[in-house]
């Protein structure tokens, strides 16, 4: 009985026509005079049809629907605090006048991230594809507007920045420059000396006494999207104001820091 | 709640695209809201893991957000949406295809974790609620064709071009597919039922596919 007979796969290849002219007559052949075969290829047919009249959708898990909204706000926050070039070679040779002046350096270094990262990161790649494009004489133009200063550039670079924080401060923080304003309140909300255990004493202790500022506090920090140090320091100038400083490591100076942000005490 | 992505909304999605590209930060999380559910079935049913299947999604989404000054309108955002994911998920597949060392019954098991079922055809009852987890115990190869030839209906001259091999390959990945699938969705019907049961060749159910060309009648 069941030599004769055609497996489902053999069925379903005949359905699609992928047996040789020879094979298909006689799996035809057999169809016609087995009912049993007929019912397996009609059942074939019914795959096909649950198939094709399953739901469109399913309900995305809840975890899922979590993971995508986290990729997007990073999306929306461009690929935040990550390519500080653009302020660092400005504020580098400027951190110790630039925090004598406290009330600016903060917004100057926000400033500089605004500009590397802005609210959408499609124009930027359009403005980065136009200063490259440009070529000729707009290009170095374009970059110093930027604030990528060359050395001689610096007070255009100066102009440009300080123009700037008004825009970035109106605005909302972006989602990380948000985490890390957060981040700077609790390293101060903790008070200085705080759970530092003695080997971490002098974590930070490089970066204050270049600046001459005050050490506020340290916390390990990923809100760049890579294990840094947050030092958060503050000035005399204005004791509601305090600075966080991602850094490299715990004795990195100003040349190394990654980023910068001023943010108000309440 | 409509399972209608399409349901009633303020804007549709060419706006919610202008928007998007024109810095919108919330734009594209509406279209995102809109689809994903209609876009997870896809990537679910594709991969038949879930693990895959959100990494594949996301993958697809990220690539939209940053493609979305490219989309010109040619067709529908949501055919535009639908295909980025649905390349993001053959990624995977072809990956997992090059990986010998990430041999089927490792997926396999992973899909029976998911699906709640034990491996046994006898634990799955046909009905539609199956379909994943039947779609699951596929090799990921012949369940990529499938579900993008007989779910997706996408032509299969163009699933051969997203899988990379011929015409030919995609129909016999689908034939043995539909065969692996037919115990577990059609299951054959008990000797006492059968006899009850109408005769079966002749309720051939109204099917999406007309019997294709090797039909010979």
């Amino acid at each position: 009985m069941t030599t004769g007979h055609l497996d489902a796969t053999r069925l379903a290849e005949h359905a699609e026509g992928l047996l040789g002219a020879s094979e298909a007559a006689a799996a035809q052949a057999h169809l016609q005079e087995c009912a049993a075969c007929r019912a397996t290829a009609a059942r074939l047919e019914s795959v096909t049809a649950m198939l094709a009249t399953a739901p469109p959708t399913l309900p995305t898990p809840a975890h899922v629907v979590a993971k995508l909204d986290r990729a997007l706000a990073d999306e929306n926050a461009g690929t935040p605090l990550r390519a500080p070039v653009i302020q660092l070679s400005w504020f580098r040779r400027k951190a110790p006048q630039l925090l004598a002046a406290a009330a600016t350096v903060g917004v100057l270094g926000f400033a500089g991230w605004a500009i590397t990262t802005g609210s959408d990161g499609g124009d930027d790649a359009e403005e980065a594809t136009t200063a490259e494009s440009g070529g000729g004489e707009d290009a170095p133009e374009e970059a110093a507007d930027a604030g990528i200063a060359a050395d001689s550039d610096l007070q255009s670079a100066d102009e440009e920045a300080a123009a700037e924080p008004l825009q970035a401060d109106d605005g909302e923080l972006a989602a990380p420059a948000a985490a890390l304003a957060d981040q700077i309140r609790a390293v101060a909300e903790q008070g200085p000396g705080a759970e530092r255990d003695a080997a971490d004493d002098t974590c930070g202790l490089a970066l204050a006494d270049e600046l001459g500022a005050e050490l506020v506090g340290t916390a390990a920090t990923d809100v760049t999207g890579e294990a840094a140090v947050l030092v958060v320091v503050r000035s005399d100038d204005d004791p509601a104001v305090v600075h966080g400083w991602v850094m490299p490591a715990c004795d990195a100076t100003v040349d190394e820091a990654l980023n910068e942000l001023r943010v108000e005490l309440d | 709640m409509t399972a209608d992505p399409r349901g009633d909304r303020t804007a549709d999605d060419d706006v919610l695209m202008r928007r998007h590209v024109g810095g919108d930060p919330d734009a594209f999380g509406e279209l995102v809201r809109r689809h994903r559910d209609r876009l997870w079935a896809v990537a679910l049913r594709t991969l038949g893991d879930p693990d895959d299947a959100a990494d594949a999604l996301q993958d697809g989404f990220i690539n939209a957000y940053r493609r979305a000054k490219s989309y010109r309108g040619d067709a529908a955002v949501t055919t535009w949406l639908h295909r980025i994911v649905v390349n993001a998920c053959i990624d995977r597949v072809r990956k997992a295809a090059a990986r010998p060392s990430d041999p089927l019954p490792e997926s396999n098991d992973r899909s029976m974790t998911f699906a709640g079922t034990g491996p046994d055809p006898a634990d799955f009852v046909a009905t539609r609620l199956d379909v994943e987890a039947a779609l699951a115990t596929l090799p990921s190869e012949q369940r990529a064709a499938l579900v993008l030839v007989d779910m997706e209906g996408v032509p299969v001259a163009e699933v051969a071009e997203m899988l990379g091999c011929a015409v030919g390959t995609v129909k016999s990945r689908c034939a043995r597919a539909r065969a692996k699938l037919l115990p577990l969705l059609v299951p054959q019907q008990r000797e006492g039922n059968r006899a009850a049961a109408p005769d079966v060749p002749s309720t051939s159910r109204p099917s999406r596919s007309t019997p294709p060309g090797g039909d010979p009648r």
